[in-house]
């Protein structure tokens, strides 16, 4: 009898455990998930194509030391990400990074913007060769043209080499349906189609 | 063993005056007199009299100062060798019309060479438009350097060149297509005048960049270096991977525990 009655206990208390942790789990996501769209929203509104050249956005911190520097657009895929001005891991949770050290919107350089795979850049597995990326930055609203997708080991900085002309690279982790840190990374390579950043 | 001492003394005296003469032209300034208010690489020339002059000069490039205005100005600025630029001599050569109502100088003749100024990537994005013909440019800050007034001489050297030329992308749509510029190929007629001796240093290779093997001199040609390719100083690409997935799995694992939990005891399984 109190055996039985102590089995009741412990599982009583595991249940309780179980629907505490599942709570906090999707509550911790949902979070997360909010925050993201929340900062996606301000980018749009921040970054919008009609806004007039001479609004420079106001700098406001989203995660840690990050801020929104930029919003990508790739209308093919239906992804609308803002870029965040740190690769951190706060950062990244919400949106787009720049990658320190490399060129910004529409600059002569070549531009890394890096996204999590299962997050921001999940569609990009679906980019092709051709299609459109625009990019809005304070200097204005840029056009990359799609040129090649590879992968690369995590270490291959070369990727983010100044090349013949300006360019944007993103960068997602691969596979794509890793579990864990994914060894390799999946690499666009778009060109800049136009300096001119009042188009 | 005297005669050894005297023709080393002459080598001696010879290669003193050969140096001193390339510093010279190095170190040679000219007069620019500006009517009006004038846009160069790094500011804007009020109307009067500076000097100008190259101060040092690299495969590819050379470094070009103005100074005037009683001490208050000293623009030190990049700017590419190119042959002599329509009548020879030291003058000034215009933009026909600049981006804005100032005028802007397109370079300086110095004799039979012709430096054409690099303008800053906004400046030179304005001035392709409106002269529609191309601008050699440059963007410190797209390779992580400091602004164009705060550049080092070391910056001066390792900067990317690009030149902006005026393009049409769609038959409605126009705008400004960027190359990284290497210089131009420059083969001097026999009958014009040598351009004045500079002294010309190479420029060190970047950390990851490969170092082209040396050109193979022909008479008169100018051969321009191969493009550099600067990268970030980072040692990884970043770490893509989100842990969300793992936070809603748990969730879900979690949820399915808890409910198969609540059905036993229901159930009384």
């Amino acid at each position: 009898m109190n055996e039985l009655k102590k089995k009741g206990v412990t599982g009583r208390v595991a249940e309780r455990i179980l629907w505490f942790g599942a709570l906090l789990c999707f509550g911790l996501g949902s979070i997360t998930l909010l925050k993201a769209m929340q900062v996606r929203h301000t980018a749009e509104q921040q970054y919008d194509p009609v806004a007039k050249a001479d609004q420079t956005p106001e700098t406001k911190h989203v995660s840690g030391g990050a801020h929104i520097e930029g919003r990508l657009e790739i209308q093919a895929l239906h992804l609308s990400a803002p870029i965040l001005s740190e690769c951190s891991d706060g950062a990244l949770r919400l949106g787009s990074c720049h990658v320190k050290g490399t060129a910004t919107a529409g600059g002569l350089g070549n531009m890394g913007v890096a996204g999590h795979r299962d997050g921001t850049f999940r569609s990009l597995r679906n980019i092709q060769h051709g299609q459109t990326i625009d990019v809005f930055g304070n200097d204005g609203h840029f056009q990359y043209a799609v040129d090649t997708m590879t992968v690369v080991p995590a270490d291959d900085t070369s990727v983010l080499a100044i090349r013949e002309q300006p360019e944007l690279t993103l960068i997602t982790c691969f596979p794509f349906n890793y579990v864990g840190a994914a060894p390799n990374r999946f690499i666009v390579h778009a060109h800049l189609i136009s300096a001119d950043g009042g188009q | 063993m005297k005669t050894l001492v005297a023709v080393r003394g002459f080598t001696a005296v010879c290669l003193l005056g050969f140096f001193s003469g390339m510093l010279r032209a190095d170190k040679a300034s000219s007069t620019l007199t500006v009517d009006t208010t004038t846009q160069v690489p790094v500011g804007v020339l009020k109307a009067g009299t500076y000097t100008i002059g190259i101060v040092d000069s690299l495969q590819d490039r050379m470094v070009v100062h103005i100074d005037g205005d009683s001490g208050k100005t000293h623009l030190l600025f990049l700017a590419v060798p190119k042959p002599a630029f329509g009548v020879t001599g030291m003058h000034p050569v215009e933009w026909n019309s600049s981006s804005s109502s100032k005028h802007a100088l397109r370079g300086y003749n110095f004799g039979s060479q012709f430096a054409e100024f690099v303008y800053p990537k906004k400046e030179a994005v304005a001035l392709a438009n409106a002269n529609s013909a191309g601008v050699i440019a440059i963007d410190p800050a797209s390779e992580g350097r400091p602004e164009l007034k705060k550049l080092t001489s070391q910056d001066r050297e390792m900067v990317s060149l690009w030149m902006l030329s005026p393009v049409q992308i769609s038959p409605t749509q126009k705008g400004i297509s960027a190359k990284h510029y290497t210089g131009e190929p420059v083969v001097q007629a026999a009958n014009t005048p040598a351009a004045p001796a500079v002294a010309t240093k190479s420029r060190p290779a970047t950390p990851g960049e490969k170092v082209a093997p040396a050109p193979t001199q022909v008479a008169a040609l100018h051969v321009p270096p191969a493009p550099k390719s600067y990268r970030p100083a980072i040692k990884r690409l970043p770490q893509t991977g989100s842990n969300l997935p793992l936070v809603w799995l748990l969730g879900g694992a979690s949820l399915l525990g808890a409910a198969t939990l609540r059905t036993r005891r229901i159930f009384n399984v």
